[in-house]
């Protein structure tokens, strides 16, 4: 039984039964329930019988879910490319050999479809020229009013193993802004810029972007930044689409009862102090789920995720607390859940009664907004009270 | 002219409440840059601009302060999210409230200093010693 084949962006097939990827860990095969046609009703037992080791091949696993206790999650779900089917730059019907950087990817990839040769679908030659297409989607559009960070990187690393698989080929590079920091990044652009096989077009926006199909390959329509219209040729063009939140960021979010920042992504404490924090205490934020990133920061931040959860989560230890905390006068509290409402950190509670407010100190991070807003007073903001602060005014006032 | 004398000599007592991320911070800044600040000036540190109720800013003209300032971090910026956010709604309903009582805007200012604004820090101290001093000392109105 074969199906579409997911991991290489759908361009050739893989069986019901398969490795999800190659290096995947556990390496296993793994059954697909829905293309198995046992699953259909059918007999079918091809693979078992295939298999040399008795018993390997298990029908009767089912999927389950399991409930643990944990002292501290991680959110690493990554940011997924935005959906280009519809963009109008690409017309009625991207083309077979209109790629997405993920799936151009897969096509230079040992284990993709061509065993990584560069060639068109549809003539099965090398391409003479492709077209990059940069910032598709990014740098436009309140949703994606950013650089996707990896893009740029990616499209030059497309270059340079093109060039070096098919040394013939024309490039050409169609970017909004071309963006490489860091200490690797300059050497690589500038080698591709040097590089007289390579060309460069500076485009304001989408709206200017015309990919068309044409008998021999694609044409690339555009009007330049500074407002001249032009037009290149390919026999393969490459999208490289904004990093944006996956499609269940927000579900997922709601469940953790996490923040998300304007654009979608999972919004970090604080930008500069604490960026591999989420809103709240003790959940932690690794990679693009966070923001659009290259791969040196995602690990950089899991790092600095296990490093901070290693050192707070000590088997035997207890946990420190700031003294600066919110504390409730449970007897007199109204229970109008205005500090509930207010709290960033999710830090306040209904206590057991229902009634009352009740904060959580290990959660509550000393801010004291509910203290200010808690229309009964009863708030306490320990170690700068209502007390402590009026008797320092009086003190410097008098 | 006895009434003019004695309003030059006016010393405006202003109340600053200082937020431990950034003005208070900046305020450092400040000293360290050797900037003049006014000595009108007494301050109070606070968490989060956000812990400021507005309560505080009555008293403190009960106990004689001629004008107040808020000091928060920059929006975007609070360490605490959005705590900024809170004070500055609270600051504007304030505000009405003390149209109503004839006490003038001047005299409650809401601003955004960085810990590294030792400058922004002295200049907006500056800009309401002298807003203040101009109004002359606080007077409650009542009567309407
Ligand atoms: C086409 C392309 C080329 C790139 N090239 C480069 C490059 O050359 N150099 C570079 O430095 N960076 C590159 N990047 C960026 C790099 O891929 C990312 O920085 C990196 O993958 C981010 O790692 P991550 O762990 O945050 O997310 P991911 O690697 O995306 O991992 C997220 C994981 O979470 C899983 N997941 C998603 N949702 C859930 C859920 N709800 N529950 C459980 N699991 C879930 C996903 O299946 C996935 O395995 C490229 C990106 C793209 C798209
Ligand atoms: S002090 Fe801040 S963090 Fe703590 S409970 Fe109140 S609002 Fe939440
Ligand atoms: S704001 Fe005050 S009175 Fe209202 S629920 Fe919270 S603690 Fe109780
Ligand atoms: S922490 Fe400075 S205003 Fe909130």
């Amino acid at each position: 039984m074969a199906v579409k084949n997911g991991c290489n962006a759908d361009l050739d097939e893989r069986k019901a039964i398969f490795f999800p990827f190659a290096g995947a860990l556990p390496n296993l095969p793994v059954i697909d329930g829905a293309a198995c046609l046992r699953s259909q009703g059918g007999e079918c037992q091809l693979c078992r019988e295939a298999c040399p080791v008795e018993e390997a091949v298990l029908f009767a696993e089912q999927e389950q879910v399991i409930e643990k206790t944990v002292g501290a999650i991680v959110v690493a779900v990554g940011a997924q490319l935005l959906d280009c089917a519809t963009l109008p730059a690409l017309g009625e019907r991207p083309g077979a050999d209109v790629y997405t950087s993920y799936a151009f990817e897969r096509l230079l990839a040992q284990s993709g479809p061509t065993g990584g040769e560069v060639v068109t679908l549809r003539t099965g030659k090398p391409p003479a020229a492709v077209a990059i297409l940069h910032c598709v989607g990014s740098l436009e559009g309140a949703q994606c009013d950013y650089c996707s960070e990896v893009c740029c990187q990616n499209a030059f690393k497309f270059n340079h193993l093109i060039r070096k698989k098919v040394p013939g080929a024309v490039i050409h590079h169609l970017y909004k802004e071309l963006v490489m920091p860091g200490k690797d990044g300059f050497a690589l652009y500038r080698a591709i810029r040097d590089d007289p096989a390579s060309h460069f077009i500076r485009y304001p926006s989408l709206d200017v972007l015309r990919v068309e199909e044409r008998e021999e390959g694609y044409a690339v329509a555009y009007t330049d930044a500074s407002g001249v219209a032009g037009e290149v040729t390919a026999d393969l063009v490459i999208l490289c689409p904004a990093l944006v939140p996956t499609t269940d960021t927000a579900t997922l979010a709601t469940l953790l009862e996490v923040q998300r920042d304007r654009l979608g992504f999972f919004a970090e404490q604080h930008n500069r102090l604490a960026p591999v924090q989420s809103t709240v205490r003790g959940i932690y934020l690794a990679g693009t789920c966070q923001s659009p990133m290259d791969l040196q920061k995602a690990m950089g931040q899991g790092m600095a995720v296990a490093g901070h959860i290693l050192s707070e989560l000590v088997l035997g230890e207890r946990i420190e607390i700031e003294p600066v905390t919110a504390e409730v006068d449970a007897e007199r509290c109204a229970g109008c859940w205005v500090c509930l409402q207010v709290c960033p950190y999710k830090a306040i509670h209904r206590d057991e009664s229902g009634r009352r407010a009740c904060v959580n100190a290990l959660l509550c991070a000393g801010c004291g907004i509910c203290v200010a807003a808690c229309p009964a007073g009863v708030m306490r903001g320990n170690h700068f009270t209502n007390e402590a602060i009026l008797a320092e005014m009086a003190g410097v006032l008098a | 002219m006895i009434r003019q004398q004695a309003a030059t000599a006016f010393e405006p007592k202003i109340l600053a409440f200082l937020c431990n991320w950034c003005s208070y911070a900046g305020a450092d800044k400040a000293g360290v840059a050797q900037l003049s600040c006014p000595p009108q000036v007494r301050t109070i540190k606070v968490m989060c601009s956000g812990r400021i109720d507005p309560q505080f800013i009555l008293e403190a003209y009960r106990q004689g302060a001629d004008g107040v300032v808020i000091l928060a971090c920059h929006p975007g910026d609070c360490h605490y999210k959005e705590g900024n956010v809170h004070a500055a709604r609270r600051q504007r309903i304030l505000l009405r409230l003390l149209a109503q009582f004839g006490i003038e805007a001047a005299r409650c200012r809401m601003d955004y200093v960085s810990a590294g604004e030792g400058e922004k820090f002295a200049r907006v101290l500056t800009e309401v010693v002298e807003a203040v001093s101009m109004l002359g000392p606080l007077q409650w109105n009542t009567t309407d």
